[in-house]
């Protein structure tokens, strides 16, 4: 039997809490993005577009939380932070089981198999796939389920005296794009709760009542514009594992009965992830384009909350005065995306020598010094 | 009247390209002010391959199957409707051969009529570019500004709201106001896109509905290169004219940053997609993200909001309708005579079914119909809906129907630059240099745009691939010059560095340019294959020279002035023993085969089609030299509308899509003002 979480108790605390926010959604956008990048170009479409639907919107989620923190005068950082009494890591190393959040389990990186889907459904359900969160065992500092936590956050932003609001760093709505929902601007105690309350609604903190309602909506501005309101991340990867759509008619917690979706896993770039520490000789051309993955995520990572942050960032340029002008990290940021994709699909297609009915998988190994 | 038969539509549309699409949309939309629900079918020649997600992917596949990536390589052309493509382009010289002979086209010349469409459903925008500039006002009136051509109609003010909707309703248009700059204004950009919508732009001040597309390096380097320097050109009655050089950042219907309280339209059945333009640098012949409009988005936007299947106790008549019926090729416009009391009208619209290429069910010949309307709308494309009207013998009082057919004939100039500029990233242009698309000079010669190219030599040398070829060489012992590692540091220096120049000529209208048809060429369906007379007027021609000294002096300011020599008709040989060398400087040359070539002052350039298919239906007031009004009705048959690029009376230098969506418009605004009433 699990206690109840303890109540984040005072600003220091929620600023802890929402800088591991930020590094959770984070740290579950690679999960995902190997699954992704691992379908062969042309085929899996509706699973290419479900699983590719969830990574947007838990950047969505990532930058909500920037925006909460930024507006409670705090910057994001990707440093260690003490969490009651605990020293934590916002950004993972995978495979990882988090700290704070034990019952998510085993966060790791896989190309899309059923056990990947598996997975998948694991994180986004509201009890990680337990039938009562009772039965997640779980330290009195930590939270049982994503939902306890921003749970926690909410109730916090909600009751705790003395918080100050001011529009700071704000990742703009029109900066946001390709997924459901929108970039809320955080500059009051309103705002901020209506920004967590949009994880909650849209995320892997499903509100376990959820379960017992309509398992997706879909309007006809919803076919024009993003497909995706109203359908929970469970609910899409339930479709997913099961084969089929949910009815229009069912609950989220009953098994899809609707039309088929098919998912060819043998369509499919058979990449096996190796941890860093058992790495081949670092000299070898594998090696080195996986260490080049890293670096190139690490970047982006960095460039990412140097644009949380409120900062420019010099860039080279031949034609600019003394070669050098100032940009904006987060565009840079999302360069860095586009290209990261392209690399993951390179690895992913690249034999792994040791190993060659698989290929090698990019390990999103977050490095402080690229 | 009661005892007419009511006819199957409100409207039927023949063509599911960008202006049928745009007509749909805006009938529907403004009949539902008043409480009218008209119910619409658009017939389309070509499949419907694409209106969704995967099926698109189809087309990205093809195209990167295809050896030769030319426009239409994406989309699978049909022995029932066939399209153009500009790999059937031949030379003309040889007399005896069949003008028939080879492609959709009957080519009659002294010219090949050098661009092509598309004929599947979502039209020529598949393989567009995107660019949206607006015509200049004095291309409106060029009989009375410049005693050339004809004069329109309407005029710009006219069409500036149809401009503005255009570009937010339709076209989602990405570009900054302050970085146009235009000759022959008399203000500033700001004044020139001041808008008459105070409710939506603050005291008229006009803002596009996102951001430019950045500007690529190769923009920004020439910019910093040639901003501010003065071409000199000779002139017949003036010595010397002068133009100053700014490069422009091009308006484009390319997704990037909204504006405030602007909706980003990504893919068709997909719309986490495409939201921006990725920079995929394959905009012609296909953007595989659809970050660029094509007029799939307008149509799948009519069937997802207006379903032609009522649902269970649904009435008729208590919300608008769309059908889009494709591998449906119209043959004949059915219409009575004028008498001389009334006017002709249309009564009907014959079309053809086919299956799967030509060959129906079970042996059966392909099926015809004829559909009844109110109201008839041809938005088939500019050739299109002249070989239709002239087979069918219809709307032609006028004896302009199929003439007057212009492109922007344009002059290609190339050459590489001493230091890597990034070529073959982002969009196939960004920007421009408007400098010579108005002046005095067009009393004498046709005005001309200067689109700057981000694909180094692709267009003149279908490049990178013939530049891999060239440097791996193989010998005739079959020997490889360059391969790995090598090869590529080589491709490195040299690729980077490739740059092109398209000088696009306004083409003036000349009524010896025409489409007719001819009952000996006709294609697997039985339907006119259009067949084409053309050539360039010496108005048009005295530009080459013009094109042609300004880039020599445009290159010599980019440390190009190097003519790098090339032997003189030597056929391209596979096998060559010597890859080029690659030296700095001009490479602007031409095949001794080349198609297009015009001889002009005991000079031979050569120029390519722009994709712009104007001018065979044109507008006018008068009935006698024009074939519909500035509302795109027939002046013979008034119940008809002949829409697109056809309508233009004239050209400009700008590309003719935005201008063909805002007439689009406002024809949609008079149908559902005037034909929906009954």
């Amino acid at each position: 039997m699990t206690t109840e979480p303890a109540p984040i108790k005072d600003i220091g605390e929620l600023k802890a809490a929402l800088q591991l926010a930020i590094g959770l959604e984070l740290s579950t956008i690679p999960v995902y993005l190997t699954a992704l990048y691992s379908i062969k170009d042309g085929t899996n479409t509706d699973a290419a577009q479900a699983i590719r639907s969830v990574v947007m919107e838990e950047m969505l989620h990532m930058v909500l939380a920037v925006n909460v923190l930024n507006a409670l005068g705090e910057k994001p950082s990707v440093n260690p932070v003490n969490f009651r009494n605990r020293r934590l890591n916002p950004i993972p190393r995978y495979p990882h089981t988090s700290p704070l959040i034990p019952g998510i389990g085993e966060l790791a990186l896989r190309p899309l198999t059923p056990a990947a889907v598996d997975s998948f459904i694991k994180i986004e359900h509201p009890y990680h796939g337990a039938v009562r969160p009772d039965d997640i065992k779980c330290a009195r500092d930590a939270y049982p389920t994503i939902g306890t936590f921003y749970e926690a956050i909410q109730t916090a932003l909600q009751d705790l005296d003395g918080l100050h609001f001011h529009s700071a760093h704000q990742v703009k709505a029109t900066q946001y794009y390709g997924g459901a929902g929108e970039v809320i601007e955080v500059k009051d105690r309103e705002t901020a709760l209506k920004a967590i309350g949009k994880i909650i609604d849209e995320g892997e903190g499903l509100p376990p009542n959820q379960l017992d309602k309509q398992a997706k909506k879909v309007t006809t501005q919803d076919k024009l514009n993003s497909g995706w309101q109203m359908y929970s991340h469970y609910a899409r990867f339930r479709e997913l594992q099961t084969g089929r759509r949910y009815r229009s008619t069912q609950l989220a917690r009953e098994t899809p009965e609707g039309s088929l979706l098919l998912v060819d896993y043998s369509a499919v770039h058979p990449a096996k992830y190796i941890k860093l520490d058992d790495a081949e000789p670092q000299d070898s051309p594998e090696s080195i384009a996986l260490n080049e993955f890293d670096a190139a995520y690490t970047q982006l990572v960095n460039d990412l909350y140097l644009a949380f942050s409120g900062k420019m960032k010099p860039v080279k340029d031949k034609i600019a005065p003394k070669g050098e002008r100032e940009a904006d990290p987060l565009l840079l940021a999302v360069h860095g995306m586009r290209a990261l994709k392209d690399k993951a699909v390179a690895l992913m297609r690249t034999p792994n020598p040791a190993n060659p009915t698989h290929t090698l998988c990019p390990r999103f190994h977050y490095a402080s010094t690229p | 009247m009661s005892n007419l038969p009511v006819p199957d539509y409100d409207l039927v549309i023949v063509g599911g390209g960008i202006s049928g699409a745009v007509i749909a949309k805006t009938v529907i939309e403004q009949a539902a002010k008043k409480k009218k629900f008209p119910r619409i079918l658009i017939l389309e020649a070509g499949r419907a391959t694409a209106l969704s997600a995967d099926k698109y992917d189809t087309y990205v596949e093809a195209y990167h199957k295809a050896l030769v990536k030319v426009p239409n390589s994406p989309y699978p052309a049909s022995r029932s409707a066939p399209q153009p493509d500009v790999l059937d382009i031949r030379p003309l010289d040889n007399t005896d051969a069949d003008p028939g002979g080879q492609g959709y086209f009957v080519q009659k010349g002294p010219m090949p009529f050098g661009s092509d469409y598309t004929r599947s459903l979502g039209g020529t925008t598949l393989h567009w570019l995107g660019t949206c500039l607006r015509m200049l006002p004095n291309d409106f009136k060029m009989r009375t500004t410049y005693n050339k051509g004809v004069d329109w109609p309407i005029d710009y003010e006219a069409l500036k709201p149809y401009y503005e909707r255009a570009e937010w309703d339709i076209l989602g248009v990405a570009a900054n106001v302050e970085h146009q700059h235009y000759p022959g204004l008399t203000g500033s950009p700001e004044e020139f896109f001041k808008s008459n919508n105070t409710t939506k732009f603050h005291e008229g001040s006009y803002h596009f509905p996102m951001a430019e597309i950045p500007s690529s390096w190769l923009d920004q380097y020439m910019a910093h290169t040639v901003d501010g320097m003065t071409i000199s050109l000779p002139g017949k009655a003036k010595p010397e004219h002068t133009f100053k050089i700014k490069i422009s950042n091009t308006p484009v219907a390319r997704n990037s940053t909204p504006a405030a309280g602007y909706n980003v339209v990504g893919a068709v059945g997909n719309a986490d997609q495409g939201q921006r333009c990725q920079g995929n640098s394959s905009c012609i012949p296909i953007c595989p993200v659809q970050a660029k409009y094509n007029a799939l988005k307008t149509l799948y936007e009519l069937i997802v909001k207006y379903p032609d299947q009522l649902k269970a106790g649904e009435q008729p008549g208590t919300r608008a309708r769309v059908t889009i019926q494709s591998q449906s090729v119209a043959t004949n416009v059915v219409h009575t005579k004028a008498t001389s009391t009334d006017k002709g009208k249309v009564t009907g619209l014959t079309y053809k079914k086919y299956y799967d290429d030509g060959a129906p069910p079970q042996g059966t010949p392909p099926t015809e119909y004829t559909v009844t309307a109110r109201t008839y709308v041809l938005a088939a494309n500019a050739i299109e809906n002249a070989t239709l009207l002239l087979a069918s013998k219809a709307a032609n009082t006028s004896d302009q129907v199929g003439r007057n057919l212009m492109d922007h004939p344009l002059l290609l100039t190339w050459g590489l630059l001493p230091e890597n500029v990034g070529a073959y990233r982002g969009p196939g242009s960004t920007s421009g240099i408007p400098a010579f698309r108005d002046g005095a000079f067009r009393k004498d010669r046709t005005a001309f745009r200067v689109e700057i190219g981000n694909w180094g030599w692709n267009f003149p040398e279908d490049t990178p691939y013939t530049t891999v070829l060239d440097l791996v060489g193989g010998n005739e012992d079959g020997k490889a010059q360059l391969h790995g590692r090598e090869l590529r540091k080589r491709l490195g220096e040299i690729l980077p560095r490739q740059f092109r120049i398209a000088w696009e000529l306004e083409q003036d209208p000349e009524g010896r340019n025409r489409v007719t048809v001819e009952d000996r060429y006709k294609d697997a369906l039985g339907k006119h294959r259009p067949v084409i007379d053309y050539d360039l007027s010496d108005y048009m021609k005295a530009s080459l020279p013009w094109a042609a000294e300004a880039s020599r002096q445009l290159f010599e300011k980019l440390g190009m002035k190097n003519k790098v020599p090339h032997l003189p008709c030597e056929p391209e040989k596979p096998g060559r023993k010597k890859a080029r060398s690659y030296e700095t400087g001009d490479y602007t040359h031409y095949a001794c085969d080349d198609a297009s070539k015009v001889k002009y002052g005991g000079e031979t350039y050569a120029v390519r089609g722009a994709g712009h298919v104007v001018g065979t239906h044109r507008m006018g007031a008068d009935p006698t030299t024009s074939v519909v009004d500035s509302y795109q009705r027939s002046h013979d048959l008034p119940n008809l509308f002949i829409v697109g690029c056809g309508s233009m009376p004239t050209l400009g230098t700008s590309n003719p899509t935005l201008t063909m969506t805002a007439l689009a418009l406002r024809t949609g605004d008079e149908i559902a003002a005037k034909e929906l009433s009954a």
